[in-house]
């Protein structure tokens, strides 16, 4: 059988189109799943900070005065400056320490670096209030 | 029909653009030189560009995923005041000269809040001013005219955060990419970020009589110390280029790799302080191993005036051996940055062959290899205030490239002493001195900044025989 050259034209708008549709797909994927990849040796970090009556009310003082604004007084988003799309209270269970304390140091989009703002025992006890948020919203 | 259906498109998408401008424009505020002060940065329009169009890296990083992920370890990211140390340093030299002097810094350090129009910072928590020097920060940068940050940054058209946001945008961009790659790669990329002239807009330093009240100083010159090291060795010596070194080519499946291979965005350096406090081991192994791999070596010259080898020495005697530093592959003087406050130094540790210590040296000022700068009234300045306070080089003992420096050591051997004597030189690097870090953190426990070997030699010496001279 006779093969028929495809015009150049043809197959241009056929290789647009299929580019097209994977890089949608891509995209959509890719946009869902966010950067919050944290490297494997950090995932295992200990926390060296105790959870105690004490260290939480130190931790309540830091995320009164630097994650309120937008996380909201119980972790739900709900800030009076900024508005989170997540309930942090949600998110903490299948996260090692070590993960929430990559995170709260890196920051990624809008939640900000805190590794110039809270020292290393601060960042610690913040890992802490989320576990503490979390067990206060099951308490209820 | 389809040439005016082509014509019809272009011009709606031309008025639409016009369009697009003139609404930036009218709702965009001017940043005049009145608002830059001491910064010599500039965005290409003279309006302010938010901050969350320079910010989004994570969505940059959604399909450059290597290099977002090297980038949020490096020290480019932790340029801001997200840096405990820049922090620290930047509140106290506003709190004494005023916020105003901030702005020398923050063209380099905190180009979003800069150029974002929103200097003097409201909070030193906001996003903004913990962002660093994000992908866009540099990649939109359209011209060097020097050091101190002297550039000129272009807002870019899509904004990231808008397209983290507004979900439905996606596509758009995703189909803009898939139709015409070529201008992405033209909106991201410059030939120019490939150039020393790019790095040196914010890796040279001359602190203005401006800012410092006395006169123009020198604080940081890589690229004319790259320059020299080539026209002094008649162009044997030639040091590269600067990401040559710090963004050297790492196997990569990122879309921007060729070949499979990508420039590494850590941007290893003399920082292993801050990956080791953020605890991220990975950036904190690759730092030490670009800074321990050929960069300075240390060997044994002589010992009592013998070659190391052949030297012997009797019990209860003056032993004194000489030890050359040398910049093998520096491209630049080492140490280089802020050499004021690094620490650089050789230590020595000999014991004997019952493992008794016979004599140790290992003080980070003595051998130590610095700049140090003083300030109006004479004053070092120590306190990372060099770059808005120093008015003079008071002394320098930085090695340029291939140069090397003898240092000399003497100590006795007890009569007691066990033969053969081990001797351990090390070249060891610190970021930062303690006495610093405890001024800038006088909670307990203060910050320590890890101690990193360059290099390091060991030395047997034998003892002499009864008839045989001491050397």
């Amino acid at each position: 059988m006779r093969q028929i050259a495809r015009p150049a034209s043809a197959r241009r708008t056929r290789f647009v189109r299929s580019g097209l549709i994977t890089t949608l797909a891509l995209g959509a994927t890719l946009a869902q799943s966010g950067n919050w990849n944290v490297p494997t040796e950090s995932r295992d970090l200990k926390n060296p900070v105790a959870i105690d009556g004490r260290s939480i009310a130190q931790a309540r003082n830091l995320y009164t005065l630097h994650c309120v604004d937008c996380h909201g007084p119980q972790g739900a988003g709900d800030g009076a400056r900024s508005r989170v799309d997540y309930d942090l209270r949600t998110i903490v269970d299948p996260l090692t320490d070590g993960e929430l304390y990559w995170k709260i140091t890196h920051g990624v989009g809008k939640m900000p670096s805190f590794a110039g703002t809270l020292n290393d025992r601060e960042r610690w006890l913040m890992v802490n209030y989320l576990r503490h948020l979390r067990a206060q919203a099951d308490s209820k | 029909m389809r040439r005016k259906l082509n014509i019809a498109l272009g011009a709606i998408l031309g008025i639409a653009s016009l369009g697009w401008i003139g609404v930036e424009r009218l709702a965009s505020r001017t940043l005049d030189a009145e608002y830059f002060g001491l910064s010599p940065t500039r965005t290409a329009n003279g309006l302010v560009i938010a901050p969350e169009r320079l910010g989004g890296s994570d969505y940059c990083g959604n399909c450059h995923r290597q290099i977002f992920h090297e980038w949020n370890s490096s020290l480019h990211h932790f340029s801001s005041f997200n840096n405990a140390v820049y922090r620290r340093v930047a509140l106290d030299v506003g709190r004494r000269r005023g916020p105003e002097v901030l702005k020398f810094c923050a063209g380099c350090h905190d180009p979003v809040a800069l150029v974002g129009g929103e200097l003097p910072l409201e909070r030193l928590n906001q996003w903004s001013a913990n962002a660093g020097i994000t992908c866009l920060a540099c990649h939109r940068i359209s011209e060097v005219h020097g050091g101190n940050g002297a550039y000129t940054i272009v807002a870019p058209v899509f904004n990231a955060t808008m397209l983290t946001d507004q979900q439905w945008l996606q596509p758009l961009h995703d189909a803009a990419l898939a139709v015409a790659p070529a201008l992405h790669r033209r909106a991201f990329s410059n030939p120019l970020y490939r150039t020393p002239e790019f790095c040196a807009t914010c890796h040279s330093l001359t602190s203005p009589k401006a800012v410092n009240g006395g006169g123009d100083v020198v604080l940081q010159d890589e690229i004319g110390e790259m320059n020299r090291a080539l026209a002094e060795s008649n162009g044997k010596n030639n040091p590269g280029n600067c990401i040559d070194c710090h963004m050297p080519l790492v196997a990569s499946e990122d879309p921007a790799a060729r070949s499979g291979f990508a420039r590494s965005h850590r941007f290893s350096g003399g920082n292993n302080a801050i990956p080791a406090w953020n605890h991220d081991d990975a950036q904190s192994a690759k730092t030490s191993s670009f800074l321990s791999t050929r960069k300075i070596s240390v060997r044994c010259e002589s010992i009592l005036g013998s070659s190391c080898a052949e030297a012997r020495a009797h019990r209860g005697r003056d032993i004194d051996v000489t030890y050359v530093v040398r910049n093998v592959g520096v491209g630049h003087a080492f140490p280089a940055g802020t050499s004021e406050s690094n620490q650089a130094w050789v230590a020595i540790r000999v014991t004997d062959a019952a493992g008794r210590l016979v004599y140790e040296q290992d003080d980070p000022d003595m051998g130590a290899f610095r700049k140090e700068f003083v300030d109006r009234r004479g004053r070092t300045t120590d306190r990372r205030n060099t770059a808005t306070e120093a008015v003079a080089l008071k002394s320098s003992s930085t090695l340029n490239p291939g140069q090397a420096r003898a240092l000399s050591f003497r100590f006795k051997t007890s009569a007691a002493a066990v033969f053969p004597l081990t001797i351990a030189v090390k070249m060891n690097w610190r970021k930062y001195p303690a006495e610093l870090l405890a001024w800038l953190s006088p909670e307990s426990p203060a910050l320590v900044a890890p101690v990193v070997v360059l290099d390091s030699v060991t030395t047997t010496l034998q003892e002499a025989k009864l008839l045989e001279p001491h050397r």
